[in-house]
């Protein structure tokens, strides 16, 4: 794991760094802001035909966590974002616990460094899961 | 035993004018009596006329609001102008002085205001006159007085009389800890007068007790019901300031039967914000004085008597069982761990066979019970930068109001012992603690607690 951490001043700034960078890639197509059921997941994305969220968050990763766990209702798998940081035995066994994943920031091309692989969500809701796929297929023909 | 100017233990609220669909056709039958606020008979008299006297047909009694000109008058104001709201301005023309002079230079009204009796008791006659006459008067005076009685002459619609409400209530003014002492002897002298004004007007009179919830657990509690209880009303309308049932504390529950239970003693009650905790401690007998319970349509369980506005409106699905409004995703995950989708048969048993439901599920409960919760995403101004928003599209919000009426309907029609209630009450609660939390569940718990008494 990196030494040196990214530090950002604000979520935004952290959302933007992983979008100017997903942005290069091809085989992605994602939503910002997307809305899951009352919530909105920071990142919706599609890839490889499964759909991923990714909360970001600097430093509450318990308040991540659990919105996190609501995309796991619209999504195969839910991420949590943050700048890289020190993982406690806490985080470990929550996250393991609740089946959301942990990525930290990485200034590479794919911007994410898998701390915590995402279990493949057991809650999905049919219509929930289909919504979110249309809203991120809308939004890659608006642009 | 009938009560009198109490149609029925089933009293809706009438809210906007957006609510009167789903209060007359075939919600008709589903509630005995109307409770209409003040400021919408001020701002509407003519609707409201054709809804009681031809469209919902239904004993009705209005709340003269007449707290809200104690409060501060930015209250009164509207968002949009600042002036104050038209419906209000009618209001407080028609109530006269003491209120009209303060609350018109945009001051508050204070109890020293009633001191002089002369000015207090045409104040409540004018308040009482309100409710008694503005919608009969609606009906006399409008062109369309010849067709209300060639209907009535042929029988096709309810008379003249009907327009009558079937109780005036007394005017009242809030009483919280710091303030209340200073206010019940207004509240008391108030409805003192009103109640022999009542018996020349031929029409019962009840009075409204409006408390915090600090209140109850106050000294100033004692006072207060023996001040009322020695007035012997036709009934007393209680309104406990914010308490949602789903959301209070043992305590608090038990601190609210007892002020039923008390004042209890001199009338009968009417909880005028209620949820299913009130209705069960009606059925199930273990409160004999609580006679009705009011609500409004989803969002009147609870009322905080300073209005507090905003927010996201998100569309809720009330689970029967649970007797509480969850949102989409919670309701979802309910259904699903009480095996609700695993096909329409277990839905309809283990979830809901109101008529909504019975149409909306169909082949696949899973999908169909989208309909719910379909939403329109808007991109809003948020606390950071512009974010998307989901509001519950009108067909959403009109499947959870009509699903609603109908669950309430069931559920004052029920009749059940104690037992079986607070049983019912444990066996969901520890079959949804999980999914939903504790704090999810755990107004199951409270209410078993203080059913069982």
């Amino acid at each position: 794991m990196s030494a040196t951490w990214v530090k950002f001043d604000s979520e935004r700034e952290l959302a933007d760094a992983v979008i100017s960078r997903l942005m290069l890639t091809v085989d992605v197509m994602f939503s910002r802001e997307a809305p899951v059921l009352g919530r909105s997941a920071d990142v919706a994305m599609c890839r490889a035909n499964e759909l991923h969220t990714i909360e970001f968050k600097l430093h509450d990763w318990r308040q991540a966590l659990r919105q996190a766990i609501d995309h796991q209702m619209a999504a195969d798998f839910a991420y949590v974002c943050m700048p890289g940081r020190r993982v406690t035995d806490a985080m470990r066994e929550a996250f393991a616990e609740t089946g959301v994943g942990l990525l930290f920031f990485a200034e590479a091309e794919w911007p994410f460094e898998t701390v915590f692989e995402a279990a493949r969500s057991t809650g999905t809701w049919c219509v929930a899961y289909e919504r979110l796929k249309a809203h991120i297929q809308r939004e890659r023909h608006a642009d | 035993m009938p009560i009198e100017g109490i149609a029925g233990p089933h009293i809706v609220r009438y809210g906007t004018a957006a609510d009167q669909k789903f209060l007359t056709g075939e919600f008709t039958d589903t509630y005995d009596q109307l409770v209409i606020n003040a400021n919408m008979v001020a701002h509407m008299p003519s609707a409201l006329a054709t809804l009681i006297s031809q469209k919902a047909n239904k004993p009705f009694f209005i709340d003269p609001q007449t707290h809200a000109f104690q409060h501060a008058s930015t209250h009164l104001a509207s968002a949009k102008t600042g002036e104050i709201r038209r419906s209000i301005r009618r209001l407080v023309e028609a109530y006269g002085d003491p209120i009209q002079g303060p609350v018109l230079k945009g001051e508050s009204v204070l109890p020293s205001d009633f001191s002089e009796k002369v000015s207090r008791d045409g104040f409540c006659d004018r308040v009482l006159a309100f409710q008694e006459s503005t919608l009969k008067s609606e009906v006399e005076e409008s062109s369309d007085a010849k067709y209300y009685q060639f209907l009535e002459e042929e029988g096709l619609a309810a008379s003249f009389g009907m327009m009558r409400p079937s109780l005036l209530v007394a005017p009242y003014f809030y009483l919280d800890e710091r303030t209340g002492a200073a206010w019940l002897p207004v509240n008391i002298a108030c409805g003192e007068y009103s109640l022999r004004a009542g018996k020349e007007r031929n029409l019962p009179i009840a009075l409204q007790v409006v408390v915090s919830q600090d209140v109850l657990r106050s000294g100033l509690l004692k006072p207060i019901v023996d001040a009322y209880s020695a007035l012997r009303p036709a009934a007393f309308l209680v309104w406990v300031d914010g308490l949602a049932e789903d959301e209070g504390s043992e305590e608090l529950l038990q601190a609210q039967v007892r002020l039923f239970e008390q004042l209890g003693g001199a009338a009968p009650v009417v909880n005028l914000y209620g949820g299913y905790f009130s209705v069960a401690l009606m059925h199930t007998k273990r409160l004999d004085s609580l006679v009705a319970v009011t609500h409004s349509l989803e969002y009147g369980e609870s009322r905080s008597v300073v209005p507090v506005g905003g927010g996201v409106p998100v569309a809720k699905f009330y689970l029967p069982k649970l007797h509480s409004r969850l949102v989409i995703r919670d309701a979802v995950r309910a259904i699903k761990v009480l095996g609700g989708f695993a096909s329409r048969e277990n839905y309809l048993n283990t979830i809901c066979q109101c008529a909504e439901c019975e149409q909306i599920i169909q082949q696949n409960p899973e999908t169909d019970f989208g309909a719910y919760g379909v939403t329109n995403a808007k991109v809003v101004r948020g606390r950071r930068g512009m974010v998307t928003r989901e509001y519950p599209t009108t067909e959403t919000k009109e499947h959870c109001v009509r699903h609603y009426m109908w669950v309430k309907h069931q559920e004052y029609q029920e009749t059940a012992d104690i037992g079986a209630t607070c049983l019912a009450l444990s066996d969901i609660g520890t079959k949804l603690q999980r999914v939903l939390g504790d704090s999810g569940v755990a107004h199951c718990g409270v209410w078993a607690t203080v059913l069982g008494g």
